[in-house]
């Protein structure tokens, strides 16, 4: 066992804050607009026509294209528009616009699992909009939603790696730059998988404590 | 002035008009049944009435209050007066059956929670069901669970109360258990119009005999015993696997009458 020093430490514990904030970040980021685009999809009205068809190319491009390839687009139109943001922002930018993507899908069919007749019935009870997702939807489609949300967030934090692409320094990256300084790479990247784990087992657990509470309701 | 009275609703699919100028009126704690060929607008018809299906036209009067139902703002107004009990009965699977018929009165009604327990309580009471309170609709069977989907339509203290094909998912000696609900429902005053391909049960039931074909009414029977006395309500029954000339279903509560 050979012993890392603390500027090693240091370095290994600073790129696993970056995939936290990467992961943290780009989930949030994911959430929130993959909402904005569910409800886009789902509306009815009329003039919201090509808005939703809007979302629907979204979707379906964004989930048909390699991480790489948004994560090269965004950064490079960043750079054209000049934008002076940083790499790891221009990584949890493109993280969120596919996690939008991903999560949008599953929210969708999650909706869908609700019977149309239910959703019909709260609607001649005349429940308002927030009231028929309060209590009649969201409950509904949660127990479909959560389970392969937290399936999909777990699988993207590992994705997040190829933000080193761009340059950011996150914690695969930190085990590149450890092993070439001339420590011994097994175990640098053993170091580097017990962190990886550290960050995406607490969202298993997370997972199975919602399931338990969902089929409890 | 009859007590509802509903004129020229037209539905149009782009160019289809897959409802024309359809009307039937009714007076107060009278049983309406709409009967067709399937694909003759019945459930278009019924859904119109509650606002879940857009009319290209049409006006629903009830007790002498004129409402647009081509207006935007119609649906709300036509779903304050009425309720409607669907086929599959749209029971929410997460909920108590108390909570079901909780939800509405507590949520929009504003009603007090006790309130609204205690009148559902004795209203599930009424209908057989004061044990089922606290179960989940997924645990009853097809008929309990349709009689907790007309007190939850009861709940809202409707004027007028809609079924599509009530008896269509019920094993047959469940349909007489229905008409007799109906029946008693109509005799407080409520005013009931069904969607129904049980010809038994709508002979023995009607007040009213609505025949739509080609979302056209083709035949308007009234009074009891209508189904017999005109030949084209009378023909399509007994081609339907019904009777139209006696009380087949025994529901009558004065046969001879």
């Amino acid at each position: 066992m050979i012993a890392f020093s603390h500027y090693d430490i240091a370095l290994l514990f600073q790129a696993m804050v970056r995939t936290v904030e990467l992961s943290l970040g780009g989930g949030v980021l994911g959430i929130a607009g993959a909402i904005i685009l569910t409800a886009l999809r789902l509306s009815d009205m009329r003039g919201m026509l090509p808005l939703r068809i809007l979302a629907v190319v979204y979707v379906q491009t964004i989930r048909r294209i390699p991480f790489i390839v948004t994560l090269y687009i965004v950064f490079f139109c960043a750079g054209m528009m000049g934008l002076d943001v940083s790499a790891t922002v221009v990584a949890i930018g493109s993280i969120g616009l596919i996690a939008a993507a991903y999560l949008c899908e599953i929210l969708h069919g999650g909706v869908k699992t609700v019977p149309v007749e239910q959703v019909e019935a709260a609607l001649v009870l005349n429940l308002p909009l927030w009231a028929r997702w309060r209590y009649v939807i969201g409950p509904q489609a949660m127990s479909a939603v959560v389970p392969p949300a937290i399936g999909y967030l777990v699988l993207f934090i590992k994705d997040t790696a190829l933000a080193s692409q761009i340059g950011v320094v996150e914690l695969s990256q930190a085990g590149v730059i450890l092993s070439n300084r001339g420590l011994p790479s097994a175990q640098v990247f053993c170091m580097v998988l017990l962190l990886y784990f550290a960050i995406s087992y607490p969202l298993t657990c997370l997972s199975r404590l919602l399931e338990k509470r969902i089929a409890v309701h | 002035m009859p007590y509802i009275d509903v004129r020229d609703v037209c539905v149009r699919h782009g160019k289809n008009e897959t409802l024309r100028q359809a009307g039937f009126d009714a007076e107060r704690g009278e049983i309406v049944s709409f009967i067709g060929p399937s694909g003759s607008g019945k459930t278009t018809f019924l859904r119109t009435l509650i606002g879940l299906q857009p009319v290209w036209r049409g006006q629903m009067g009830v007790d002498g209050r004129i409402v647009d139902m081509a207006a935007p703002a119609s649906a709300r107004i036509l779903r304050e007066q009425a309720a409607i009990v669907f086929q599959q009965y749209g029971l929410f699977g997460h909920m108590s059956v108390l909570r079901n018929l909780t939800l509405a009165p507590t949520v929009v009604a504003k009603r007090s929670r006790r309130d609204a327990e205690h009148e559902a309580r004795a209203l599930l009471e009424r209908l057989g069901l004061a044990n089922k309170a606290d179960v989940l609709p997924a645990d009853l069977s097809g008929g309990q669970k349709q009689r907790v989907a007309i007190a939850r339509a009861l709940m809202l203290r409707p004027t007028l109360l809609l079924l599509d094909e009530p008896t269509s998912a019920l094993d047959p000696h469940k349909v007489r258990d229905v008409g007799v609900l109906l029946r008693d429902l109509a005799q407080d005053g409520m005013t009931i119009v069904q969607v129904s391909h049980a010809m038994n049960v709508v002979s023995s039931l009607s007040d009213r005999i609505v025949l739509l074909e080609d979302g056209q009414v083709r035949a308007v029977g009234k009074g009891r015993g209508c189904a017999a006395q005109l030949p084209d309500i009378a023909a399509f029954m007994n081609t339907h696997g019904g009777d139209a000339a006696a009380d087949p279903a025994g529901l009558r509560p004065d046969p001879d009458h």
